[in-house]
């Protein structure tokens, strides 16, 4: 029995071998022959305290032929046509906007919207409203009917049940252009036809789907410091701010360019200028100074300026329920990696710099300048007013010494005060009048045309206006906070130009720039650099923060200790960190950026919902999966006709056999 | 809508196996276990092509020796079902007494079911893998075939195999059975039949090869609808021959116990004697001589 039972179990192993080398052989994937796969940005669903906004599509997939829309004739004809069947509509980007997708979606039968083409509309297009934030609790003019934003047409904040894409590849793009123009061209069948998956599971709002575990937290990590990673708590400091983040109809794709690129670009270049004088003569840089400098990139400011909110709630009351080590550098409930901001004093910030949209070249007014900027500020507060003079002052001389520096100008009075800004946060929380400036490129509206759209790209912005915004706040920073004359700012403090170049190439390019992969090796994910923050996650970092943190700490001429080290926790101290594989003094820090309205509970791993009252709580949807399929359709009536001649030829075979048996054959 | 093409392919495809499996093979339980042994019998010989097709390297290259491996493998494991299901038959009616219509009709019907299992299996595995993606919104459309879909290119030839095979399996089976018989003086008839068989299977497997595939559907319906009734004809006739057959050996039968009984009315026991020695020399067909062995074996 034994020996049988071995032997059955040996061919048995022999079929198992014999039929795997079979199936190891070609495999024909029919789907792949079928479909062709695409890599769409989609416009998700977001949510906040009451509401949805974005797209999906329903459950089961939704399919329909391909129809190409290129131009506002194009779209009439449609319209008038208006197809029984149901439709994808390809629309190119020159005729993509609001008006447009509302019509498609009101008047036709749609199974979904394909955006292509990189045509940028010459007349503008910005999904945001036109008064940013107006709304939010952070708003210093909630009653003003000012308009910040001439293009915004509020998109954002529209909500559609059919899914809307956006093809960026262009040779992805131009093969739906093609598939589609195929189906205009011709009546005759096969037709090209296109399926969506991406049913985003949250629904109702922010509370409900956090409740359900249908969504996230949208929020990542802001980094500040003090220049040199020193501050003296007893001395007033000055705060250099700007935004680290950005949004668009198509959050995965938001390039951001003039907002919030600029604004980072700018602030490191100027960060950079001051560290590379200071490195001269460190000891001697850092005891001229009559004030600190602290820097600031908020992250997740598009979505309730929780970056800057949740720093200065942390600051003013945070407490640890778990710290990680026994020297409370760091605290593990609730998660924070550095517990330095618990030394921050709000209450000496001596005035802000906010870096706004900064990229953009105004070169209609003061076109005898390479570079031009407008100083916004709030009009009650006294103190702004001189502050702005003495930055006016500071750049004036400095473009007599022949230095690309910006023309700063007062922005007109017709304005409300500050533009939507970090600053606002800031004044409205503390409750004091803190002087704050913002510096942008534009006077009375955004002049950027694309704000928060898939357009705001490197396209929009001027190296030579990055610079002289770049060397004008380094240079205003250092006579500040050393308290000097402009005269006696060093004509070394100068923004470096092909830092910019590279700095513009990686926050609205590619990820996969020099700069980046110099600083944070092999980089992977998306090959477009995006500005969205994507969800709250403890262990995960973006790129954008990571780098700024490293390149800050590489710049300071801080203490390398040689270990080679890959991330973090293998350098020794907590006031360690690792760059470029070298553990380096800490001397930027990473501060969680999310609604304060959450919680992170580590036991059963999701965000609970600490306090309902706050109106800041935005959350990205779940998903099982975004997929854009394109594929042929057959002819509808052959289909019918299979289905009729099947059963026919059945019911034939039946009468067939029926009349056999019937002659007595032998069944 | 494209539920409508997936269930409008599977009736193309299947009706003939459907129609059959459901009037004639689920009557009768021997008959299932018949279908199935075709069934696998049909995947063993994919399993042989298969291997051989892996280990031989210029196989993978060329369509044309994928295929002629593919039908070498498919006869000759047809051959084999053929003598397991022989095997099969003598055992079933090892205790008959002798070979009379039923025992032809069970012939036949076993012939039929195990067509329908091979063909079951063929069209299952060959067609059922494609037909499968047709759930999907989207239809599949080659270079050479860019108006018809290929679930409906490969529906249709499904189907057309399926019958064919079906046909095939019966006609080598009674035509092999026919030349085993040494009284069978139409022995020519049956190798046509055989060679017709092998010829036409291919032959419309290579005609699969044109690239356009309208011709190619064309083609191969042109030649299969004369083949199939010809097929059909055939086996027609050799079901007429047999009863007939049969019908005068019952006739026959019936006279002799007439005389019998006019000889001596009253010794039954003798009588049946007689009867019963009488039926190996009456059954003077030796289309199943290893059901006679049986049967003199028995006695």
């Amino acid at each position: 029995m034994k020996f049988e039972f071995s032997i059955s179990l040996k061919y048995f192993l022999i079929l198992i071998i014999i039929l795997k080398f079979i199936n190891s052989s070609h495999t024909i994937n029919f789907d792949d022959e079928i479909y062709t796969q695409y890599s769409p940005f989609a416009a998700f669903r977001i949510l906040d305290k009451t509401s949805i906004f974005g797209t999906t599509s329903p459950f089961k997939p939704s399919s329909g032929q391909l129809y190409l829309v290129e131009t506002e004739a194009d779209l009439t004809k449609l319209l008038n046509d208006n197809p029984s069947h149901t439709l994808v509509v390809v629309i190119d980007t020159a005729v993509y906007n609001k008006d447009n997708l509302e019509k498609l979606v009101d008047k036709l039968k749609l199974a979904g919207i394909i955006v292509i083409g990189g045509t940028i509309p010459a007349t503008g297009f910005s999904p945001e409203k036109v008064y940013p934030d107006r709304e939010a609790d952070m708003c210093l003019h909630p009653n003003s009917d000012y308009i910040w934003n001439p293009y915004g047409t509020s998109l954002l904040y529209e909500r559609f049940y059919i899914p809307i894409v956006y093809l960026l590849l262009e040779t992805e793009s131009e093969k739906m252009r093609e598939l589609a123009r195929a189906n205009v061209e011709s009546d005759k069948y096969p037709k090209n036809g296109a399926d969506f998956q991406m049913f985003m599971e949250a629904s109702i709002d922010s509370k409900v789907c956090l409740r359900r575990e249908t969504c996230d937290p949208i929020g990542g990590e802001s980094v500040w410091g003090f220049l040199g990673g020193v501050q003296n708590q007893s001395r007033p400091y000055i705060l250099l701010q700007t935004s680290l983040d950005s949004r668009s109809f198509f959050p995965g794709f938001s390039p951001g360019g003039d907002f919030p690129s600029s604004g980072i670009v700018t602030l490191i270049a100027a960060l950079d200028a001051l560290l590379k004088f200071a490195a001269n003569d460190t000891d001697a840089f850092y005891q001229s100074l009559q004030r600190d400098i602290m820097f600031a990139f908020w992250e997740s400011e598009s979505f309730g300026k929780v970056g800057s909110r949740k720093f200065i709630s942390d600051v003013l009351s945070f407490t640890c329920d778990q710290w990680t080590n026994e020297w409370k550098t760091q605290c593990d409930d609730p998660k924070r990696s550095s517990m330095a901001f618990k030394s921050v004093n709000l209450s000496n910030i001596a005035f802000i710099v906010e870096l706004g949209q900064t990229g953009l070249y105004d070169n209609i007014s003061n076109y005898a300048f390479k570079s031009n900027g407008y100083l916004h500020y709030e009009y009650d507060n006294p103190e702004n007013v001189p502050l702005s003079d003495s930055f006016i002052n500071l750049t004036d001389f400095s473009n007599s010494q022949g230095l690309n520096i910006s023309h700063l100008e007062k922005s007109d009075p017709a304005t409300p005060g500050l533009p939507p800004s970090s600053a606002e946060t800031f004044i409205s929380l503390l409750g004091t009048q803190i002087p704050a400036i913002l510096i942008s490129d534009f006077n009375q509206n955004y002049t950027n045309k694309y704000y928060s759209s898939i357009f705001d790209n490197v396209q929009n912005l001027d190296l030579d206006q990055l610079q002289g915004i770049a060397t004008a706040t380094a240079r205003i920073a250092y006579a500040e906070a050393t308290q000097t004359l402009p005269e006696n700012v060093p004509l070394e403090i100068v923004a470096d130009q092909a830092l910019i170049s590279q700095l513009v190439d990686c926050f609205v390019g590619t990820t996969y720039c020099d700069l980046f992969q110099n600083f944070l090796g092999s980089i992977s994910g998306t090959y477009f650099s995006s500005n969205y923050p994507g969800i709250y996650a403890t262990d995960t970092i973006s790129i954008h923060s990571k780098f700024i943190r490293d390149f800050i700490t590489n710049s300071t001429n801080s203490t390398c200790d040689p270990n080679y080290c890959t991330t973090d926790e293998d350098c020794n101290s907590a006031l360690q960190v690792c760059v470029n594989y070298a553990c380096h003094s800490i001397t930027a820090y990473f501060h969680p950026a999310y609604s304060n309205g959450v919680e992170y509970d580590p036991d059963n791993d999701k965000f609970n919902i600490v306090d309902f009252g706050l109106d800041h709580l935005w959350t990205e949807s779940r998903w099982e999966g975004i997929e854009l399929r394109s594929f042929q359709i057959n002819n509808p009536s052959i289909n019918a006709a299979m289905l009729v001649g099947g059963i026919l030829l059945f019911l034939l075979y039946y009468f067939l056999i029926w009349i056999q048996k019937k002659k007595s054959f032998f069944f | 809508m494209t539920l409508v093409l997936f269930f409008g392919c599977l009736f193309v495809a299947f009706s003939p196996i459907i129609a059959l499996f459901i009037f004639v093979i689920y009557k009768e339980a021997k008959l299932l276990i018949i279908m199935l042994a075709g069934a696998f019998f049909w995947l063993l010989s994919i399993f042989i092509a298969s291997i051989l097709w892996k280990i031989v390297k210029p196989l993978q290259d060329e369509n044309a020796w994928s295929i002629a491996i593919s039908i070498v493998a498919q006869e000759g494991v047809r051959l084999l079902l053929y003598k397991i299901f022989i095997k099969l038959e003598a055992n079933i009616y090892r205790f008959a007494t002798k070979q009379t219509l039923e025992t032809e009709k069970s012939y036949l019907k076993g012939s039929l079911a195990c067509g329908v299992g091979y063909s079951f299996a063929y069209v299952l595995v060959m067609y059922g893998s494609v037909m499968t993606h047709s759930t999907g919104p989207g239809s599949l459309f080659t270079s050479e075939c860019p108006k018809i879909s290929l679930f409906i290119v490969n529906a249709l030839l499904a189907h057309n195999f399926g019958i064919l095979n079906i046909l095939w399996t019966i006609i080598i089976f009674i035509s092999f059975k026919s030349l085993k018989n040494k009284k069978e003086n139409k022995k020519i008839i049956y190798i046509f039949a055989i060679t017709l068989s092998l010829a036409s299977h291919f032959l419309l497997s290579y005609l699969t090869l044109i690239k356009n595939c309208k011709v190619s559907l064309l083609v191969n319906y042109l030649i299969s609808i004369p083949l199939a009734i010809i097929g059909y004809f055939f086996i027609k006739k050799y079901y007429r021959n047999k009863k007939d057959f049969y019908q005068s050996q019952i006739n026959e039968t019936q006279k002799d116990e007439q005389t019998i009984e006019v000889i001596k009315p009253q010794e039954n026991d003798q009588k049946q004697d007689l009867t019963r020695r009488r039926v190996p020399n009456d059954n003077t067909s030796d289309d199943e001589p290893v059901l006679f062995d049986n049967d003199i074996k028995i006695k």
